[in-house]
């Protein structure tokens, strides 16, 4: 007490921030959001993946359809014929129903369990003789609600439509797949915001560049309201476990006490945040069907497209978000007297992030104004999800170091006003107003 | 020569008067108790001088230091321990210790001294290497009275050190405070419930009540002029006559 050490670091932000990082990693109520997330990823990839595979395979199996003819000519018998012929070899199992009208031959359908029937009219034959197209109507019977069932019942129109076709070109010498495919397309498309030239249509590369620019955004987000939930509760614990009242009578400023549990829960975080992370990358790679038509285009655009000066970049930019999310949650956990209101208060907070995280992701970019760009591009919580959605789609701005520093200053203006009014009194004011405030929306009316 | 000032303290708590001009100085190395009901100003007072709480109005210094504008500095000198201090769950006691002496004297010889130091007055043996979420409460307020007492702060400001303990731990405590004290030449201030307590501990006492100061003196001095036997009468009659 007598003669302090000169040492900033030793004699105040060392002790605090090895104190908030052993009291964080031991204390599992922090890690059981991260776990959660790591673990439940996978899972989810696993059930959504068994329960499309149950649809494809249900989508496989044959079709049971009805056939009703109204039209006894020639043509009409011709196509039935041909459509009992080639029926099974498309999944298709055919019945002809003997009713006469549309509310008949439902009750039969529903009998029979029949998921779909076509009903040829009268003059079915003769349009087709007339090489006009023939009218044709179609019931279809949903039992269930399933991605593919809509799918399924298509199955005979598109049989019964070839079958037509086929019929509508005999004796031209033109084969049906001709007809039906006439262009042998080799495909390019030239991505101008980037300068790139991608092969196949423009149809593939927007989805394979939307989804990427729209799933980081999420992930960022998902990572910055874990770091806010455990630097708010880190901080509530503080006062709910009358830790607080000791911690502001030492010999350090406020600053270095908020700095401390800042940089604690931020490294902390870090690591939180990499098992959450890593749960999304589990998540493609267990989701089987996903592999295919969802994780394949993700992960090789972003490979191929975004470049490692913007990676490192956007990754820079996370730091911050990180950084900024965790100073966000001290404020939160310095105003609660206790977990349960942090808790509370986070939620709203938790929807300011996602607001705008979910307009960037959804919207246009690059055609907002400059001052609204300006102000996403700075704003650390919204920086590194514009930022990865432009490296991915476009190509980031060249003022990005710029807004990253911004962003940094942000940050730390944040904490040295939270320092500002980190004092028991303050504290105590503010807790008193929100516990009221708790106590009357909890009341019983 | 007064090591503690307090001159015409007030503090008023959204227009509820807690302070109402509290005045009394401690001289260095003295032992000085503040006693009184619950809701009487003495946490209120403890606080202000630790410089957790502002004063409305009034004059505190410590070591010359006013405590409003060199709070800063005060802190280096005053080490406070809460009535309801807490430990944290997931550090052993050892560590707690040694993250305290580090914040005061950093890593060198002195911080080892002060950790010892705080080892000895904590008398735990083996449990110290425990987390402190495992500790009775006795323990845990044994951790505290070492924490604040192991930087040998020219002022230790003790709020009820041994308020919710057994006998056992409480006299354990009551050692601890009054050797350490005499050892090292310590000034304390302490609250109490415990008249015993405050009459075995204490060299003076300051009874307050309703935000002021009713009577103050050695035991010895309060009871011949106040007329009681023992100080809780001296305190009862007191406190009845200031209602």
């Amino acid at each position: 007490m007598r003669r302090f050490s000169s040492s900033w670091w030793a004699r105040g932000l060392k002790p605090l921030l090895l104190k908030e990082i052993r009291e964080l990693v031991r204390d599992p109520r922090i890690w059981i959001p991260f776990v959660i997330s790591a673990l439940i990823l996978p899972v989810l990839g696993l059930v959504i993946g068994a329960s499309m595979g149950e649809a494809i395979r249900g989508a496989q199996v044959p079709v049971k359809a009805g056939l009703v003819i109204a039209d006894s000519s020639p043509l009409a018998r011709e196509v039935v014929a041909r459509l009992l012929e080639v029926g099974p070899a498309r999944g298709v199992d055919l019945v002809v129903l003997n009713v006469s009208g549309v509310e008949e031959a439902l009750h039969r359908a529903l009998e029979l369990g029949l998921e779909c029937v076509a009903v040829l009219p009268p003059g079915f034959g003769e349009s087709l003789e007339e090489r006009r197209r023939p009218n044709v109507t179609v019931l279809y019977v949903v039992r269930t609600l399933s991605l593919f069932a809509p799918s399924r019942g298509a199955r005979l129109v598109s049989l019964l439509g070839d079958v037509v076709a086929e019929r509508l070109i005999s004796g031209t010498g033109v084969s049906l797949d001709l007809v039906k495919k006439p262009l042998r397309e080799v495909a390019a498309t030239y991505i101008a915001s980037k300068g790139v030239l991608v092969s196949g249509d423009a149809g593939r590369a927007v989805t394979s560049l939307a989804l990427p620019a729209m799933l980081v955004p999420v992930v960022v987000m998902i990572v910055a309201v874990g770091v806010v939930q455990m630097a708010a509760t880190a901080t509530a614990v503080e006062n709910e476990e009358r830790t607080l009242e000791v911690l502001l009578t030492l010999p350090v400023d406020r600053f270095t006490i908020l700095l401390s549990k800042l940089l604690g829960s931020f490294a902390v975080a870090l690591i939180g945040s990499l098992l959450s992370i890593l749960g999304f990358i589990a998540y493609f790679y267990v989701l089987p069907s996903a592999a295919l038509s969802l994780g394949e285009p993700v992960l090789a655009s972003l490979h191929i497209l975004v470049g490692a000066e913007s990676l490192a970049w956007i990754l820079a930019s996370l730091l911050v978000a990180l950084f900024f999310a965790a100073s966000l949650g001290i404020v939160v956990g310095a105003l609660s007297s206790d977990v349960r209101i942090a808790g509370a208060l986070s939620g709203p907070l938790v929807m300011l992030i996602f607001i705008p995280g979910y307009y960037i992701a959804l919207a246009d970019t690059l055609s907002l104004g400059q001052p609204l760009r300006a102000l996403l591009y700075t704003l650390p919580i919204t920086q590194p999800v514009i930022l990865s959605k432009e490296a991915i789609a476009a190509r980031l701005p060249p003022e990005t170091p710029l807004y990253i520093a911004g962003s940094l200053l942000v940050s730390l203006l944040t904490v040295m006003l939270a320092s500002r009014v980190f004092t028991l009194e303050t504290l105590e004011r503010i807790q008193r107003a929100i516990a009221r405030l708790w106590r009357r929306r909890g009341a019983p009316r | 020569m007064s090591i503690v000032v307090v001159e015409n303290l007030v503090k008023v708590f959204e227009g509820f008067p807690a302070l109402r001009g509290v005045s009394f100085a401690v001289e260095e190395g003295e032992v000085f108790g503040l006693i009184g009901p619950n809701g009487a100003g003495k946490t209120t007072t403890f606080r202000i001088l630790a410089t957790l709480l502002l004063p409305t109005s009034g004059r505190v210094e410590i070591c010359g230091l006013d405590v409003v504008r060199r709070a800063a500095e005060v802190r280096r000198l005053v080490s406070y321990l809460p009535e309801e201090a807490g430990t944290y769950r997931n550090l052993t006691g050892y560590e707690y210790l040694k993250m305290m002496a580090e914040v005061y004297f950093g890593s060198g010889r002195e911080a080892e001294e002060a950790l010892e130091l705080g080892l000895k007055l904590a008398g735990l043996g083996d449990r110290v290497y425990d987390k402190m979420k495992t500790y009775s409460r006795g323990m845990k307020r044994r951790i505290q009275v070492a924490r604040a007492l192991m930087v040998r702060p020219r002022v230790a400001v003790l709020d009820e050190p041994t308020t919710g303990l057994d006998v056992i731990h409480s006299n354990a405590i009551r050692r601890v405070i009054r050797e350490y004290a005499r050892k090292w030449g310590v000034t304390v201030l302490l609250s109490s419930h415990n008249m015993s307590e405050v009459e075995g501990v204490c060299d003076r006492i300051a009874v307050i009540h309703r935000g002021r100061i009713l009577a103050c003196g050695t035991p010895d001095e309060l009871r011949e002029e106040h007329g009681g036997v023992s100080l809780e009468e001296v305190l009862i009659k007191l406190v009845g006559e200031g209602a």
